[in-house]
């Protein structure tokens, strides 16, 4: 028996990276899950997702929004938007999602953010607000749904992808050296790690955990973030 | 359910309230628990009620707001087990609730020896077998009311922020070791209360409905299930965290 067995899932941005890493674990723990490669660009197609994730009894369990951001580094003065449509688009699927979860009188939703942001602003203005802007969403909704039994957390992972090694690559003895300076030394695996946090805020141990943003970072957040030595310091 | 089959886990404050119900939850799981409190009585009682349920934990009497006796808990464990996985520093002295100007130096000697000290001295003597198997786990309690800096509980509060503090450093220190530490700042119904929220229904509906999930917690089925997690492999990558396994009331101030 399973953990997660009988249960249906919505990972979004679950083809690959993190996300298809997140999608694989809830796989392996007995969800039924069903991955989608982005976020929706309307609240009808937010609706049509969760349409095609849930049970043929309308049951949708767990969302998943899994997009790991992909930043462009500039200064503030050549940024062209402030929030990024990702976090329009979280709250359409999230919409999209209530009323089967308030139906059912459960739910668990996890939003991935960026670990940069706390500690690292520079050259990332816009990755870094469309973060807050997706944390803050997540305890409006932690809020105003937890009496309905939904439960609205955020995961910011330090996790071992492809986007972490792409950045990784301008500096790769710098990064590593921040990385080893962190409190475990060393990046997370997305499916033993990342996913590990995920089935914390999924299954029975985040029962009453609700409105946080959970770190998967080996305890990153407590000292200079690795892309410290990416992103130019003027 | 998470399996913490062989895992040896030490629970302070063990014998009423959220501890309890950590040991129970923890040894129905599976874990080898050794838990203690200051009175035999009321250690015995707990023992007791754990083999009516069917579970078993050994029970240490003693005050961990005495240096030598909380080392000598982890002692016991180990002599018990041959070895410590995880510690729960649970235990923690109530607070007389008078404003920061009347609270007496013995006020906050009990308030840092039975929690911070404690934590500190228990954090310590399990660190040299957490270091040499490479994995150990750390769950400390703190209190929204102490974060949040409720009145009235200064003492508390000031012990509380301490133990937070200091689980910052052990998170960042022994991590390279393998060991995660972490606290939870709980709102947990207590058999005070339950039956206080009987009696007082407008109060209850007051008190409740400023948490998002309209509810306290249960120390077994909320607390306890939250520990087991933070013990498992979920949790390998969790350190230096603050959860308030609370429903969402964080996300509101104390009055």
């Amino acid at each position: 028996m399973s953990r997660l067995d009988g249960q249906a899932a919505l990972v979004t941005h679950g083809a690959q990276g993190l996300g298809a890493a997140i999608a694989q674990r809830l796989e392996q723990e007995g969800a039924r899950v069903h991955a989608v490669a982005a976020l929706p660009d309307s609240p009808e197609a937010a609706n049509a997702m969760v349409q095609a994730a849930a049970t043929s009894e309308g049951r949708l369990d767990i969302l998943v929004n899994a997009e790991e951001a992909a930043p462009a580094l500039a200064p503030l003065e050549r940024k062209q938007w402030l929030v990024a449509p990702s976090a329009q688009r979280v709250m359409w699927i999230m919409q999209a999602a209530f009323p089967l979860m308030r139906e059912q009188g459960s739910g668990r939703i996890v939003n991935v953010v960026a670990l940069h942001g706390d500690s690292l602003n520079r050259q990332l203005s816009d990755a870094v607000a469309t973060s807050e802007a997706i944390k803050s969403l997540t305890r409006s909704a932690a809020e105003e749904w937890g009496s309905h039994g939904i439960l609205v957390n955020a995961i910011a992972p330090a996790a071992d992808t492809e986007a972490f090694r792409a950045l990784r690559a301008g500096a790769p003895d710098a990064v590593d050296a921040l990385v080893a300076a962190s409190p475990m030394g060393r990046m997370g695996d997305p499916v033993a790690d990342i996913g590990g946090a995920v089935m914390l805020l999924v299954s029975d141990a985040g029962r009453f955990l609700t409105g946080h943003v959970l770190y998967a970072d080996g305890g990153q957040h407590l000292t200079p973030s690795p892309f410290e030595a990416v992103v130019p310091s003027e | 359910m998470t399996s913490l089959d062989g895992r040896v886990a030490i629970v302070t404050g063990g014998s009423e309230g959220i501890g309890y119900g950590l040991v129970t939850r923890l040894a129905a799981e599976g874990a080898r628990v050794v838990f203690c409190s200051r009175s035999v009585d009321k250690g015995t009682r707990a023992v007791e009620a754990l083999k009516d349920a069917g579970l078993r934990a050994d029970f240490v009497q003693a005050d961990v707001g005495v240096r030598e006796q909380a080392e000598g808990v982890v002692a016991e464990a180990e002599a018990l087990h041959g070895r410590v996985d995880a510690l729960i520093n649970n235990a923690q002295a109530e607070w007389q609730w008078v404003p920061v100007e009347d609270k007496r130096d013995e006020d906050y000697a009990r308030a840092f020896d039975s929690g911070f000290h404690a934590t500190r001295w228990l954090m310590n003597a399990v660190l040299p077998g957490f270091r040499e198997r490479g994995w150990g786990r750390i769950v400390n309690f703190g209190s929204r009311r102490a974060v949040f800096g409720a009145k009235l509980s200064a003492d508390y509060n000031s012990a509380k922020e301490a133990i937070r503090g200091l689980t910052l450093s052990v998170a960042r220190e022994w991590g390279r070791h393998n060991i995660t530490a972490n606290v939870i700042c709980p709102a947990c119904e207590s058999a005070g209360t339950v039956a206080y929220f009987r009696e007082h229904p407008e109060m209850a509906a007051r008190t409740l409905g400023v948490i998002p999930m309209r509810r306290l917690g249960k120390p077994a089925e909320d607390l306890g299930a939250l520990v087991a997690g933070l013990l498992s492999e979920d949790a390998r990558f969790i350190t230096g965290q603050t959860l308030f396994a609370d429903g969402g009331l964080h996300l509101k101030r104390p009055e």
